[in-house]
């Protein structure tokens, strides 16, 4: 035998042997305990798995949206933040440092142009992310994000974002969860396995910001509603207030629909909230008064867990500990205001304002007559972290364990009949030409399902169709070349120059027309979503593997065919008397 | 076994001007289809919205279902009966449009609850709630639901014709490199012939058209361009081999030559596709029956659209020459 046939049957071997050494972890696998069975000898680079999608194994996917405005508008308050506590300190005065969430600018207003000059040379050294976009010179100068520093923050976001979801999402124990940074401003979280979406919806969607407001003297608005009018007016108005020293401070806090607060202008630093009923809603009837120059952030939490209070009848609560630093400042500010209302804020709702009767450092309890459930849930995103942007679902598909089955039962059934199906045909046209391109086809899948093992591919249900589309593509490469060989045998080649000719004769069509083909796939692949990569990822290695399998594999088989026995005739399904100058 | 006997003498170029009337005929109606009347049935992929397939244990009435989506004032609601495997009025297909845009959640809003996810990203839990409420817990199964925002709903829809396009164009490059452009540009247009005709039968048959359809078309233009490939191959070695054949002669030999593998392979895999569509399931039917019409489409394209464009631009630049060469011996 020549050696370079002897080296193709062994690169063929080879490559047989580890596809299947690569499929046994898939076939030795318990697909509803989400184990291996393999024996724990089995080497650990073969021991990858078919990953089956979420269409198939039922789950959830879902693409939420940071907003960039927003994550930006969060960035210029800090840095508003920090320029007016670096001025105080360095005594540079200014009239106003202010943020404005629609136009995204941050503007400063000095008194004169002596502090204006200072304040704005610091504010050029220290913020270079920051430069003027109007009133260059004048009292009032404002300031824009630079774009590159903008995209920064909205990255660093949604970095954040996704780490936050990912520890949201380890409290419910999903089986191999995928969260992963799509394009600029998404998230896509991939959970397989979810039996209750609207719960994980809730539990991702939340912001779970925890402040801590001191009431202001204000008080509850609504007890000066009633004083004043024995109860709320007809109008939306629920309360208002006027401070008496200063009439243009007043507070108006409204109710539409139960849900949305608008406000007037309000004292400063004082914001006005809702308060919670015990059944968790937000409770229409009451309405606080903050002042947002004495908070605690809950952002600074150790630890937090659900339990019951003894004296709670209503529900469980939710018991958390600060770290070093919110202990220190949550000390300072209890220690300060004894005898004064401080209010739990949990998502812009008041939670409860109990009255501090000591100082207190490290722990604290969160009510709100929470169920069980709520009470696990609300201490496992405080856990996480909470999230200082506001995220939007853009997108959901999520597909019951049931649906899934079916689909892998009938992905499945179409497979095998349309394999079936085509194998039958192609003996039936070309005899046993035809049972070499079937095993070349046979070969094919087994190449494909080893290969999305190999790699730890996820099988989808367009990714099945894909394989369904192969199996009846591939064998157009064999189909060329019998066609060719029938062709060079009319005109009366022995069967094996005829066999010879059309394998090489047939390669470069072959060639060009399984590299447009895969021209399709690969534009699929790049461009598809979801389920959709799926089928480009099959149907790409199809058409890879089947130029293997056609010009390769079964062209050994022929030409061992031909070693053995010289003379043998070519049966592809044609009768040609041969010429009599052939032999 | 053969079903094309060798020698088969078809004379395809005298049969192509009908071609060529039929397909233009065929883009013409499809187009208007696509961009006219009765326009594609966007799957909830592109047009945004919530589609919820629910399963009942017990028959239910259809009207009270549509009536307790109604109730919930979100969209335009449809609710249809699908035939799965399930018992008659058990299963259906809930599908609520133009969902009321959610305020844009900008800093300066509060929005007590935290939860910013708006109206339209919790129709699904809205949905699954009024479905309890009306007919009972337990009393179904949500079998799948897909909820996809308007901006998503854009970006997959240009997503999914610029994938179209840039296949093509990938395509066009590829061959060009390979054969001449004369007959790049003739596959190219075979192949938006076949893209726009197979879109053209989902619209026609109001078929879901979603992210499923894009992917059938575009392995419809990747494959119907192996046949167009064959016959040029075909068409080059002939052109080498019998130089004292004319183009048209070659053509209509090549053509004829390839027609067995054509039909052969094209069926091939039909037969498989029609399997999926036989036994693959609801999700994927719809993929099935355009890959199964494109596979028809883009056999017939290739043996007539394609050479018929190499042909035609053949038989121009003849009678130009023969024009140039009128005037130059006046």
């Amino acid at each position: 035998m020549e050696r370079g046939l002897i080296y193709r049957i062994g690169l063929v071997a080879g490559i047989m042997l580890v596809s299947v050494l690569a499929l046994v972890p898939s076939i030795y696998y318990d697909y509803r305990g989400n184990k291996t069975l393999l024996p724990p000898w089995w080497p650990a680079s073969f021991s990858n798995n078919l990953v089956l999608g979420l269409d198939l194994q039922g789950g959830m996917d879902l693409v939420v949206s940071v907003s960039a405005e927003e994550a930006v508008v969060n960035e210029l308050r800090h840095y508003a933040d920090l320029i007016q506590s670096n001025m105080r300190s360095d005594r540079v005065s200014f009239t106003k440092v202010d943020v404005d969430a629609h136009q995204r600018w941050l503007s400063v207003e000095y008194p004169d142009s002596a502090s204006m000059l200072k304040g704005s040379e610091y504010i050029k050294k220290s913020f270079l992310e920051l430069f003027v976009s109007e009133g260059e010179g004048t009292l009032k100068q404002v300031y824009v994000l630079r774009e590159a520093a903008a995209d920064q923050i909205l990255k660093r976001s949604v970095d954040q974002v996704k780490q936050i979801l990912g520890r949201r999402m380890d409290a419910f124990g999903l089986r191999e969860p995928e969260i992963v940074v799509q394009g600029r401003n998404r998230v896509r979280l991939q959970l397989p396995g979810v039996t209750d979406p609207t719960r994980i919806k809730e539990n991702i969607t939340r912001t779970a910001k925890l402040e801590f407001m001191l009431v202001s003297e204000m008080g509850k608005l609504k007890e000066a509603a009633e004083r004043e009018s024995g109860g709320p007016p007809a109008g939306m108005v629920l309360a208002s207030w006027t401070d008496p020293n200063n009439p243009e401070h007043k507070a108006e806090c409204y109710f539409s629909s139960g849900s949305k607060i608008g406000e007037g202008p309000v004292g400063k630093d004082i914001k006005l909230l809702p308060g919670v009923a015990k059944t968790g809603e937000a409770d229409n009837s009451t309405c606080y008064a903050l002042r947002e120059d004495v908070t605690v952030s809950g952002a600074d939490l150790k630890d937090a867990r659900p339990g019951y209070d003894p004296e709670q009848l209503s529900g469980s609560v939710v018991n958390f500990e600060f770290n070093m630093k919110g202990a220190q400042r949550f000390g300072k500010i209890t220690g300060e205001h004894v005898n004064e209302q401080l209010a739990v804020v949990l998502e812009d709702r008041v939670m409860s304002a109990p009255v501090i009767r000591s100082r207190i450092f490290d722990r604290g309890q969160i009510e709100g007559g929470f169920t069980n459930a709520e009470a696990t849930d609300l201490a496992n995103v405080l856990r996480s972290g909470a999230l200082d942007v506001n995220i939007k679902i853009e997108e959901e598909r999520t597909v019951g364990a049931s649906l899934g089955a079916d689909s892998i039962h009938k992905g499945i059934q179409a497979a095998l009949w349309g394999s079936v199906a085509v194998v039958v045909f192609m003996i039936f046209y070309y005899s046993v030409g035809g049972v070499i391109a079937d095993l070349a086809l046979l070969l094919n899948i087994l190449l494909i399902m080893a290969a999305l093992s190999l790699f730890g591919a996820t099988l989808t249900l367009p990714g099945l169709a894909g394989i369904v589309l192969t199996v009846g593509m591939s064998v157009d490469a064999n189909v060329l070349i019998f066609e060719r060989a029938r062709e060079e045998l009319r005109v009366g080649k022995t069967p094996r120059s005829a066999m010879e000719a059309g394998y090489s004769k047939a390669l470069w069509t072959i060639l060009d027309s399984n590299i447009t083909t895969l021209i399709g796939a690969l534009v699929l692949l790049q461009w598809g979503t979801g389920p959709i990569k799926g089928f480009a990822v099959t149907l790409s290695l199809g058409i890879i593997f089947s130029v293997f399998t056609s010009v390769v594999v079964s062209r050994i088989i022929y030409e061992v065919m031909f070693y053995y026995r010289k003379g043998a005739r070519l049966r592809i399904g044609i009768k040609v008397e041969p010429a009599a100058g052939a032999r | 076994m053969e079903v094309i006997k060798p020698g088969s003498k078809i004379d395809f170029i005298k049969i192509m001007p009908y071609a060529i009337v039929v397909s233009a005929l065929l883009v013409t109606v499809s187009l208007c289809g696509i961009f006219i009347w009765p326009k594609p049935n966007w799957g909830i992929d592109f047009a945004g919205g919530t589609e919820i397939q629910v399963a009942f244990k017990q028959p239910i009435e259809m009207g009270k279902l549509r009536e307790a989506m109604e109730s919930l004032r979100v969209g335009d609601v449809k609710v249809q009966e699908w035939l799965g495997t399930g018992k008659a009025n058990t299963n259906f297909l809930i599908r609520l449009e133009k969902l009321a845009e959610e305020p844009a959640a900008t800093a300066t809003e509060t929005q007590p609850g935290g939860t910013a996810a708006g109206a339209t990203g919790k129709t699904t839990t809205m949905v699954e709630a009024k479905i309890t409420e009306v007919f009972g817990k337990g009393s179904f199964e949500i079998l799948k639901s897909d909820y996809v925002g308007p901006k998503v709903g854009k970006e997959l829809r240009n997503q999914g014709a610029l994938a179209v396009i840039i296949a093509n164009l990938l395509i066009l490059v590829y061959v060009s490199l390979r054969f001449e452009f004369r007959y790049a540009f003739g596959a190219v247009i075979a192949l938006f012939h076949d893209a726009i005709i197979s879109a053209g039968l989902i619209v026609f048959t109001q078929k879901s058209f979603d992210l499923t359809i894009i992917a059938a078309l575009l392995s419809i233009v990747g494959y119907s361009i192996n046949d167009t490939i064959v016959v040029f191959d075909r068409i080059r070695e002939n052109l080498s081999r019998h130089r004292r054949m004319t183009l048209f002669e070659t053509v209509n030999a090549a053509t004829n030559e390839t027609l067995s593998r054509t039909l052969l392979t094209s069926f091939v895999t039909w037969l498989a596709v029609f399997c999926l569509w036989l036994l693959g399931g609801s999700s994927i039917n719809g993929f099935a029956f355009c890959m199964m019409m494109g596979i028809i489409v883009g056999t017939y394209s290739s043996v007539f659209v394609a050479s018929a464009y190499v042909v035609y631009t053949e038989r121009l630049r003849d009678r130009r020459r023969t024009a140039a060469a009128a005037t130059a011996g006046k």
